[in-house]
């Protein structure tokens, strides 16, 4: 194996930003609404309420409340229907995955960060797959390494980062189908601006840096350090050689940091600002409707613990070199063991945990934040109107000790 | 359920007052545009590859005769003997000097035993095989333009119908491939997917639009990224009011870019990103397809008299044998010189289209500046330290060594070391500088005395190429002087014509004279034309560019042969060459047939 090839990109984590967002940042991305195809798993979208508040985006949206979901045997519904390859091939093309079990009631999303900012299209080497149970509030997010070398149906063997810029999210969607066998049903696109713009406006992030990056963003030091938006994006971003894994560590390292921050003391009331400034830059197929749906879910997983992270790391892939002189070198997935992956990621959200007081400590802060806000609004408007949007409560039966 | 109906009560409260502020936030706090604190493309991955190369180190180790004492080791990757270099690299010129001063022991009646012989012997201590990584780069990601639905023939370059845009994206490394092709024309951006994109283009303004443009490769990085200035201008009657015209509707297309696949009209256009005049550049600018297209028949005194002098030409006949005492023909001499005058001065035609289609130099250009400089008499001039059909001077081959880094990495290492020539010219030793410019102008220097007509013709046509990419050279400096002085480019703030004459004078007088008075005509406020900076150029050797300029780019392209012979003889007017810095100089102007004068006597411009 010839020597590892140090890289350095400064790629931008669309789950950064998009975490955050669906989970209590959601009004951001109500953007471009995106293609949706038709899912190998077509999660179904119903927004189970809390206890405290059940939100419904429509009239005719069909609340769950099944205590005991069913479950089902995914296989890739159209398998027979992907495209052959265009290209010869540098490796054999697997055949696709199936047999994942997953409830309907999961929610499957894609969480993107291209590497260059619009209006042109780039690769993705950012990719989180989020597996959400709105009922049981509880979500797990699988980072894909973007030089993982997978079938991109009617192309060839390639990067999984390249199936977006070569045909947007619909195929992108397709290769997740073929070779993870689930289909998102949502995705988030963001840009390296989009990010870095993120962190500043909310105003830098603390993050424990656990071992010293001299080489990298011109030094990071190990310790609590302070980031604002450009060392948090080359904190991201910076992969020394292969070494993929320590990255998409550290980018979910700073998903937790940003997302406990929009949870924290009413920061939730920075949104609707938020959402200005992004709209028409990250690009999502979210309607602004569905993610207000989502706030209250999105309340509920700011309780630790009740995200769980997993990555196709090392002991999923193998390295390999594309055949040729380049001496490029690919991860080729062990299929098995990404199956046997994501399937944990699924069954852990499949267990139902009674929340923590935190949740209750949260919503106080932004109760409180909300009335101060709320007073100045009405100080200086003299009436509040009410929005059209305004969502109606609900009652939803939830069973003693569950969110 | 009833403990959580106050918080209930509050969610209500929160929502509403969030959608509100949500509502009022898009209309009030929408920030205008997004910073972008990075680079388009970003950094991009290195294209390296490591590669094993095998050797073989060959130790060796210089002892003494007298009691084998060990002196130093030397380690070569080559069979036989070390070089004299590696012992001094490796022990020292003293050591060297000694090992040099050694002889081959031989038993004598003295000498029996090789403890008594003086100096050092070399023994092969060790032969140890290895390897080593070598890292290479590899060829980026490329994109190529060209022009769709039209193949626009310089110089008249005319499309029947609005063509298109064809980019066309090549990606060298086995089994990746070119994601897309992405841009700018103008300020609006496209994307188009995979190795090929045609764009439509409008009509553009006089000026043209450029393009942006880079290859996504699914290697992860991106070529390099490129432009192409395009225009694209409406030709003929556009303004017919019922549409019916007779006057054929066309579109004049041409396209500067590095990557452009159609014909070079002119390298120097690209280089200064100005377009030739629509329609095609004047008569001393063209280029015609055919060598006949630069047949000239002009009567060179001087090219007759070196004719005569070398004994080609039989003027025994003539008064003073048909010469004059500054070695010009006389009236007589060229007359009986005539015909193979006319021979010899179009027997370079065919080399000059070569190189003109080869390098983009205009071909009349070169055969006018031949005409001047040498009447095609390609020997070497003792007065001036010139040499070749172009008169390539010291300082000449510095400009091209300096200023075209492409010609200079080819003929460097014929001269130097490889690993010299990897520093560049600027940064060689001055000796190895020195020798680099003797030997290009030795190079181009045709003289041959040993040769029939005492010019080798192969080294004349080979100096032809060597002056295409001196003119490259000046058109490189030109485009520096402007930019220098106005912080844009050539082309927009001078004109295709002017910038040629601009070269011409910094061919002629140097690069000290041109940008003086550029800058002094800046300073005036006068447009950069060369009606405005001719008026700047310092009296002396710099103004003397001006009749230079005259003399070429009026030189009749296609002379008849005279019916009398009461013409005045062509003056042969070599180049005034200035010091680096202008000065004051005494402006050449022969009254009659003169020999070459040499203006300044130190150093010499071709």
């Amino acid at each position: 194996m010839s020597e590892i090839r140090r890289k350095r990109r400064f790629y931008f984590l669309g789950s950064l930003i998009t975490l955050g967002v669906f989970l209590f940042t959601s009004s951001l991305m109500g953007c471009q609404p995106g293609e949706l195809q038709e899912g190998v798993i077509e999660a179904t979208h119903t927004n189970t309420g809390s206890s405290l508040v059940q939100l419904t985006n429509s009239p005719t949206e069909t609340v769950n409340i099944s205590a005991t979901p069913e479950t089902v045997d995914v296989k890739p519904s159209n398998a027979v229907n992907f495209d052959p390859p265009s290209i010869d091939p540098a490796t054999p093309i697997p055949e696709p995955m199936a047999g994942l079990t997953l409830s309907e009631e999961v929610l499957v999303w894609i969480l993107l960060g291209s590497d260059i900012e619009p209006p042109f299209i780039g690769q993705t080497p950012a990719i989180h797959l989020l597996f959400i149970h709105p009922r049981f509030s509880k979500a797990s997010v699988v980072s894909i390494p973007g030089d993982l070398y997978v079938y991109i149906p009617g192309y060839t063997m390639q990067r999984i980062s390249t199936a977006y810029a070569l045909g947007g999210i619909g195929l992108l969607r397709q290769t997740l189908a073929y070779n993870f066998g689930v289909e998102p049903s949502r995705f988030v696109l963001a840009h390296p601006g989009d990010f870095q713009w993120l962190v500043d406006d909310i105003r830098t992030i603390e993050v424990t840096v656990f071992y010293p990056m001299p080489q990298a963003c011109g030094g990071v030091r190990a310790g609590l350090v302070q980031m604002d938006g450009a060392l948090a994006l080359c904190y991201a971003s910076y992969r020394q050689g292969m070494d993929e894994a320590d990255r998409m560590q550290r980018q979910q390292q700073l998903m937790r940091v940003i997302f406990r921050k929009f949870a924290n003391d009413g920061n939730l009331l920075m949104l609707p600002i938020l959402y200005a400034s992004y709209e028409g830059w990250v690009e999502t197929d979210f309607s602004l409707d569905e993610l207000i749906g989502y706030i209250p879910l999105a309340l509920r997983l700011a309780d630790v613990n009740r995200v769980s992270y997993y990555m196709i790391g090392w002991d999923q892939t193998t390295l390999w070199e594309i055949p040729g002189y380049s001496q490029a070198q690919v991860f080729l997935p062990i299929r098995d063991k990404v199956k046997t992956l994501l399937q944990q990621a699924i069954d852990d959200i499949m267990k139902p945990e009674p929340l923590t007081n935190q949740v209750q400590t949260l919503e106080a802060q932004l109760t409180a934040a909300y009335q101060v806000t709320a007073t100045a609004a009405f100080v200086e408007n003299a009436t509040m109107t009410p929005s059209p949007a305004a969502p109606t409560p609900t009652k939803t039966p939830t069973p003693p000790g569950y969110p | 359920m009833n403990k959580k109906g106050p918080l209930k009560h509050k969610w209500i409260w929160l929502f509403t007052t969030i959608l509100v502020v949500c509502a009022m936030a898009v209309t009030a706090f929408v920030k205008p545009k997004q910073t972008q604190a990075y680079p388009l493309n970003g950094e991009g991955t290195d294209r390296k590859a490591v590669i094993t190369a095998s050797y073989t180190t060959y130790e060796w180790w210089l002892l003494t005769w007298n009691n084998s004492q060990l002196v130093c080791q030397i380690y070569a990757e080559h069979e036989g003997l070390p070089a004299n270099s590696e012992i001094e690299y490796y022990c020292g010129q003293q050591v060297l000097n000694d090992w040099l001063s050694t002889s081959a022991c031989v038993f004598t009646d003295e000498i029996t035993n090789t403890a008594e012989c003086p100096g050092l012997y070399l023994h092969l201590a060790s032969v140890t095989p290895g390897e080593r990584q070598i890292e290479v780069s590899l060829m980026p990601a490329s994109v190529y333009v060209d022009i769709a639905d039209c193949n626009p023939q310089p110089p008249e370059n005319r499309c029947e119908t609005l063509p298109s845009l064809h980019l066309i994206a090549e990606e060298p490394l086995p089994n990746e491939q070119i994601i897309n092709i992405q841009g700018y024309i103008g300020n609006s951006p496209f994307t188009c997917q995979g190795g090929e994109c045609f764009i439509p283009l409008p009509a553009t303004g006089v000026n043209g639009v450029q393009a942006v443009f880079w290859a996504d490769s699914t290697y992860g990085d991106s070529s390099e990224t490129f432009t192409a200035q395009i225009r694209i201008i409406p030709w003929g009657d556009f303004g017919a009011p019922d549409g019916q015209t007779t006057d054929e509707q066309q579109w004049y297309v041409d396209i500067l870019s590095s990557q452009y696949l159609g014909n070079i009209d002119s390298s120097c256009s690209e280089i200064w990103s100005a377009f030739p005049p629509i329609g095609g550049p004047p008569a001393w600018l063209s280029s015609p397809l055919y060598p006949d297209g630069l047949i000239s028949n002009q009567p060179y005194y001087y090219l007759a008299g070196s004719m005569i002098s070398q004994g080609l030409v039989d003027a025994g006949t003539c008064a003073d044998g048909g010469i004059q005492a500054n070695g010009a023909a006389n009236q007589c001499g060229l007359e009986i010189a005539r015909e193979l005058i006319s021979d010899w001065q179009n027997q370079f035609n065919s080399e000059i289209i070569q190189v003109a289609n080869d390098t983009g130099i205009p071909a009349q250009l070169m055969k006018n500046i031949f005409s001047r400089e040498s009447q095609f008499w390609p020997g070497f001039s003792a007065s001036y330290q010139e040499a070749g059909l172009g008169h390539l001077s010291d300082l000449g081959a510095d400009t091209v060594l300096l200023w075209n880094p492409s010609f200079f990495s080819q003929f460097c290492p014929l001269i130097l070391d490889t690993t010299v020539c990897q520093r560049g010219f600027g940064n060689l030793d001055i000796g190895d500088q020195e020798m680099l410019r003797g030997a290009l102008v030795q190079k181009v220097n045709a003289a041959c005395p040993e040769c029939p007509e005492g010019i080798d013709l192969s080294k004349a046509n080979f100096s032809i190429g060597i002056f295409a990419r001196s003119l490259l050279a000046s058109c490189e400096q030109v485009n520096q002087i402007l930019f220098n002085q106005t912080g844009r480019t050539a082309g927009e703030v001078s004109f295709y014509e002017d910038l040629w004459k601009f070269t011409l004078v910094n061919y002629n007088a140097g690069p000290g004279c041109l940008s003086s008075a550029i800058q002094q005509a800046i300073s005036s406020n006068y447009p950069l034309t060369w009606d405005s900076v001719q008026l700047f150029l310092e009296p002396g050797g710099c103004q003397a560019s001006i009749d230079y300029v005259d003399d070429i780019t009026f030189m009749p392209v296609l002379t008849q042969t005279p019916a009398s012979p009461s013409i005045q003889p062509t003056t042969i007017m070599q180049t005034p060459t200035p010091q680096t810095t202008p000065t004051v100089q005494v402006t050449p102007t022969p009254t009659e047939v003169n020999p070459p004068v040499q203006t300044t006597p130190t150093q010499a411009y071709p």
